[in-house]
Formats: structure tokens, C-alpha cells, sequence
């Protein structure tokens, strides 16, 4: 097991170096290259840039550039904001618990939902309860989730005025993760979580709807192939009832590919995040990114992404993992 | 669609079937098997009517509406009005038409939606052809440039490329980029980039599909005699892919128009004048306080029933092309 472990990371090695040429080439390929940001002020003297690029080493050839720029990510030194001056790891680190607050309880929400009604849609096929999910589902799956979002923002937030439309904290409010924050957490911790609770809501649905169409599908799709193998049939020749059948000899073998699919949603989830903390004005990563980009704020933008892959590539070693563990039928 | 009624004589036998010996078969064609197993699918028949009906609105709908473009003179007056007869759709905040913008951004959607996928199959089906076909190291190297871009977050990357679509900043610092420019740019890099970035799936589905088809007979009595790697590759092989890939460049057409609907409606895509479905709907939420829900909600009803449209059609297709699910 542990060599089946070990191995899987080290193929994972390749593929993040391959990762880290594929953001550095975009960036200096593309228009204005690492300097872009610098291009648009008008005041700078092209004796400045050029004394910029010096310092910084753009004048190297690219290969040695991006020889020095990983092992320098590699170090920990992820360099300083071309806008904020601030070290990209702290203004990374400073918006990870918004990020990870919305995907995390989304990720659950999402498992509740999805779940039971893939299994309620098997066990009664072809039914109407079946058909109306199935319908469903092909919507769900259709969506596009920052429309989805702008509606529920126009419903539950302009008109009803249910659910803030944005934002994680009401604005009278300490800023969330701020130095205040915590303090005012702690005096009055019901009216805290109550606030992040009413804001979490539309983000939530937002983000999960697509992901609750296919996952549900796929444990429709899992429950379907247990519950008409043989030995199903044998449990319900000795008389067993249903329910037991359903809970005890059809469920957990069903679940072995859903686990799987499970590891490999999460950076999925990750990616949702651009989309719908820019509707909602979420303060987390996604949104650090997207205000970046028009800055050409290089060192933020490729930091987000090397961490996000670098969590996709986790993650798919533990997808591959958790299968070699819980599926007795695997050897490796 | 039935090609032929062919008679066949038995001459030997006794007759069977009518007075003069001959038993009257039907020859079924390929695509006349196909579409039966096609129409069986009735959500795929509905999604074919819907998404032709929104091809015509995309090929004919400009001969009817007016282009949306700014009129300063008229704009006060046309602003933020609901849908009315005269403007189904209603107006937005510049007093453009939203039917309007809806009609001129289904031409750029699909146009760039199925440019990009075409891009990611013709990459995806040689490099999956190739990397299947000779395995070893060519595969190895193949196969995890693949993984590099299925790791990478895609719209995070999307949107970091999108710095290829703003001009190059002048020598000097300042003055104005063309926007004429900007907006070609574009329409040509946009579905160029999503489909560079996409084609792995291609990539890995052809290379499994090779990897069994490359084991049959026919492959090795090709080798047998004597055809070369190239030939054996895109005359024998090819054909033999063509079905899963249109399954799933259908699918991803479908990936394409929400990508690209995001991107432009952040203001990272296409860029205006040239208008999508995205950028008909960018900076719609800030009239919602104004009580216009008809911008917004129009563009982007129409992104969801044309993906819908082609989810339906992309999972009849995946239905009748595979033959195991004949019956």
C-alpha cells in the first residue's frame, strides 16, 4: 500500500512541473509579458522599465528565468503583489477561510442533497418521482451557474429581500477575518454564525446546483447496477424486506464508486468558486483572482493557481487511494 | 430513408413467401439504422427541434432585429423598459434591444462554442490517436501533458489567458488600444485558447478507443500488408473513433457556451462590439435595483435551453451510435 501511495505521488511531480511551465509560459507569452502591469502607467520612462526588468532578471533568457522562479515557488517565495506590495501567500492565506467556509459546507449540503436522491431515483425506476428528477437533473446539469446566481440574487435578495445579496459579514459589521473579526465573533457568536448562515444561502445553492444534478446521477447510475446483480435477487428470494435489502446488501457496494467521485468533485467545487464569489462578491480567493487579472497582477494570479492545482493533484491521489483501500477487488 | 427494395430469388427452395418464389427484404442503410434508434430517444428528438429552432433564430434572427448598437439620441428614453410588443425582451440600461442582443449573441455563441470544440476534437482525436497507437514512451510523454492540463482549474486558467486577448500595451505606456482591434482578437484567440486548454478529454477517450481497435484483425492484416503507420492510423483507426468523439465534441460544445458566457460576462472574453450571449447580460445585476429582471434573465434563459438542447442531443447520439445498444 505504501508503495502504491509513494508511487502516486511521485507521478503527481511530473505533472505539477508541467503545470508551473504551462502559468509561466501564458505569462510570458502573453501581451506586455511579466511586465504588463507596468505598460499601462503612463508616467514610467521606458529607462524605468527597463531598470525593473533588470532587477528583477527579465532580461535572462526565459528557460533560466523559469528555472529560478521554481525553485523559488518551491522554497515558499511566492513574491509580493505587483498592486498591494503584500507577500501573495499572506493575501492568499488572508482569503482561504472565506473559500474554504463556502465550499466546505456547500461540499456537504451537496452530499446530503445529492445522495439520497440518486438512491430514491434507483429504487423507484422509471417511476414519476424518477422521471420529474431525471428532467430535473438534465436542467441542473444545463445551468449556468453565475445566470443561476444572478436570478437568485434578483428574486431572494432585490425583490424579497430574504437573503443578503452579497457579501459575507452585513456591512455595519467587523470585516470577516479581519482583526476585529474574531473578538466580535466571540462577544456575540449567535449573531455571527446567524449573519455567515444568511449569507451562505444563495451562494450555496448557486454553487451546488450543477454538481447535485451529476452527482445524484451517478448514484442513480451505481444503485442501479448493484440492485440488479444476483445475489440481490438471492436476498429477496430468502424474504428479506426491502428496507434491509436496500440498507445493508445493496448500499455499501454502491457507494464504492460514489466515494471516489466524492475525492474528485471537491476540485470541481474549487473552480465553482471563481464563478460564483464574483456574483456574490465573496470575499475569497476566487475574487482576489478576479480583481488581479485586469491589474495583470502576476505573482497573485499564478500563486491561486498553482495552489488550486496542487489540490486538485492531492486530491485525485486521495480519490485513488480511498478506491484501493475500500474496494477489496482492487490490487496494487 | 429506405435505400432499396431488393428482391431475392430461391430458386432451389420452395416458395416461401409469395407465388413467385421471392422473399422481399428491406436493406436498412447506416444512417437509416441510426436515426431509428436516434427517434426512439424522444428527449434527443426534442432537443434536435429546439437547437434548430435556435440555429435559425442565430442564422435568420439579424435579417429581422436590429443590430443593438448605442444611440445616444434615443438612449434616455429607451432605457430599462419592460417587455413590451414593440421590445418582447424589454431594453437594458443603454436602451438596447435584450431580444436584440439575444438574436446577434446566439451567432457569436455557437460560432465560437463549436470552433472551440472542433479545435479540442482535432487535437484531442491525433494526439489520443497517436499516443494510442504506438504506446511506450510516446504515449508516457503524451499522456501526462494530458494530466498537466485535466489538473489545472480551467476556468482559472481561462481567465489568466485572457490576458492574450488585451492588446499589447503601446511602446511608450499610454494611448488607447483600438477597439475594433481588441474585439477581432477575440473572437479568433477565444475559441482557440478553450480549445487548447480542453482537448485532453478528447484526448484520453480516442487513446482508449485505440487502444482496443489497434488488437483487431483488421489493424494487423493492414500491417500484414505492408501499409505504413500514418495510413493504418487515420484510414484504418479513424473511422473507428469518429463515433465517441462527435458524443462527446457534442457535449463539450454544450461546456463551451457556459465557459464562454462566463468569461464574457466578467469582461475576460469576447470583446464589444462583438456581442455573445455573455456580454449581452455583463453588468445586468447592477439595474436589478431598478426592478429590470428581463436583461438578465433573457440571454442567459436562452444559454440554459440551448445547453439543455444540446445535452438532450448529446445523449441520444451517445445512445443510438453505440452498437451494443442496439436492440
Amino acid at each position: 500500500m505504501t508503495k502504491f501511495i509513494i508511487r502516486r505521488i511521485l507521478i503527481s511531480i511530473p505533472v505539477l512541473i508541467g503545470i508551473s511551465f504551462l502559468v509561466f509560459m501564458i505569462m510570458q507569452l502573453a501581451p506586455g509579458g511579466p511586465m504588463a502591469a507596468f505598460g499601462q502607467n503612463p508616467r514610467m520612462t521606458a529607462e524605468q522599465r527597463a531598470a525593473i526588468a533588470h532587477n528583477w532578471g527579465l532580461d535572462k533568457p526565459v528557460l533560466e528565468q523559469y528555472v529560478t522562479w521554481f525553485f523559488s515557488m518551491f522554497r515558499g517565495d511566492w513574491g509580493t503583489s505587483f498592486v498591494t506590495r503584500q507577500p501573495v501567500t499572506q493575501l492568499i492565506l488572508d482569503r482561504l477561510p472565506a473559500t474554504l467556509l463556502l465550499m466546505l459546507t456547500a461540499y456537504i449540503i451537496q452530499q446530503l442533497i445529492a445522495l439520497p436522491l440518486g438512491i430514491l431515483s434507483a429504487l423507484k425506476r422509471y417511476s414519476l418521482t424518477d422521471k420529474v428528477l431525471t428532467v430535473l437533473t438534465y436542467i441542473g446539469f444545463s445551468m449556468p451557474t453565475f445566470w443561476l446566481g444572478l436570478i437568485l440574487v434578483y428574486t431572494f435578495a432585490a425583490n424579497l429581500k430574504w437573503f443578503p445579496s452579497g457579501q459575507i459579514t452585513n456591512p455595519r459589521d467587523p470585516a470577516f477575518n479581519s482583526a476585529t473579526y474574531w473578538p466580535w465573533f466571540a462577544a456575540n457568536p449567535l449573531t455571527a454564525i446567524g449573519s455567515l448562515a444568511a449569507h451562505l444561502v444563495l451562494p450555496i445553492i448557486t454553487l451546488i446546483v450543477v454538481n447535485v444534478a451529476a452527482d445524484s446521477r451517478y448514484m442513480r447510475s451505481s444503485m442501479l447496477e448493484t440492485i440488479n446483480q444476483d445475489y440481490i435477487r438471492t436476498a429477496r428470494a430468502k424474504g428479506l424486506k426491502e428496507g434491509t435489502i436496500v440498507r445493508r446488501h445493496a448500499l455499501r457496494p454502491a457507494l464504492l464508486p460514489v466515494v471516489t467521485n466524492i475525492a474528485l468533485t471537491l476540485p470541481a467545487l474549487l473552480g465553482g468558486a471563481v464563478v460564483t464569489e464574483s456574483i456574490f462578491q465573496w470575499p475569497g480567493m476566487g475574487l482576489l483572482f478576479i480583481s488581479s487579472i485586469t491589474a495583470a497582477d502576476y505573482p497573485v494570479m499564478i500563486g491561486i493557481v498553482f495552489l488550486l492545482s496542487a489540490f486538485i493533484l492531492v486530491f485525485n491521489i486521495i480519490a485513488d487511494v480511498t478506491y484501493a483501500i475500500i474496494d477489496p477487488r482492487i490490487r496494487y | 430513408m429506405i435505400d432499396s427494395t431488393q428482391k431475392i430469388t430461391t430458386p432451389a427452395q420452395a416458395p416461401r413467401n409469395n407465388d413467385a418464389g421471392e422473399i422481399t427484404t428491406q436493406t436498412r442503410s447506416q444512417a437509416y439504422e441510426f436515426w431509428l434508434r436516434y427517434r426512439r430517444h424522444q428527449m434527443a428528438v426534442f432537443g434536435t427541434i429546439l437547437f434548430g429552432l435556435l440555429i435559425l433564430i442565430a442564422l435568420l434572427g439579424p435579417f429581422i432585429v436590429p443590430e443593438p448598437v448605442v444611440n445616444t439620441a434615443t438612449m434616455f428614453q429607451l432605457k430599462n423598459k419592460p417587455p413590451s410588443l414593440e421590445h418582447p425582451f424589454g431594453t437594458n440600461v443603454n436602451g438596447l434591444d435584450v431580444l436584440g442582443l439575444v438574436v446577434y449573441g446566439a451567432r457569436i455563441s455557437l460560432f465560437l462554442s463549436v470552433l472551440a470544440m472542433l479545435v479540442a476534437c482535432a487535437v484531442g482525436t491525433v494526439i489520443g490517436i497517436v499516443s494510442g497507437y504506438f504506446g511506450s514512451w510516446v504515449d508516457a510523454v503524451l499522456m501526462r501533458i494530458a494530466d498537466v492540463f485535466l489538473s489545472v482549474p480551467l476556468i482559472f486558467v481561462l481567465l489568466l489567458a485572457s490576458r492574450f486577448l488585451v492588446n499589447p500595451p503601446p511602446e511608450g505606456g499610454t494611448g488607447s488600444n483600438g477597439v475594433e482591434d481588441s474585439s477581432l482578437r477575440s473572437i479568433i484567440l477565444l475559441p482557440l485558447i478553450i480549445g487548447l486548454l480542453t482537448w485532453p478529454a478528447v484526448a484520453r477517450l480516442v487513446r482508449s478507443v485505440t487502444l482496443s481497435v489497434k488488437q483487431q484483425e483488421f489493424v494487423t492484416s493492414a500491417r500484414a500488408l505492408g501499409s505504413k503507420d500514418g495510413r493504418i492510423m487515420f484510414l484504418h483507426i479513424l473511422p473507428n473513433v469518429i463515433n465517441p468523439v462527435v458524443v462527446a465534441g457534442t457535449l463539450i460544445v454544450g461546456q463551451n457556451i457556459v465557459l464562454e458566457a462566463f468569461l464574457s460576462y466578467l469582461g475576460y472574453g469576447i470583446q464589444i462590439p462583438l456581442r455573445s450571449w455573455g456580454t449581452a447580460l455583463a453588468q445586468s445585476q447592477n439595474e436589478f435595483v431598478n426592478g429590470n429582471w428581463w436583461w438578465a434573465f433573457f440571454p442567459g434563459f436562452f444559454i440554459l435551453l440551448t445547453v439543455l438542447a444540446i445535452n438532450f442531443i448529446g445523449d441520444g447520439l451517445r445512445d443510438a451510435l453505440d452498437p451494443r445498444n442496439k436492440r
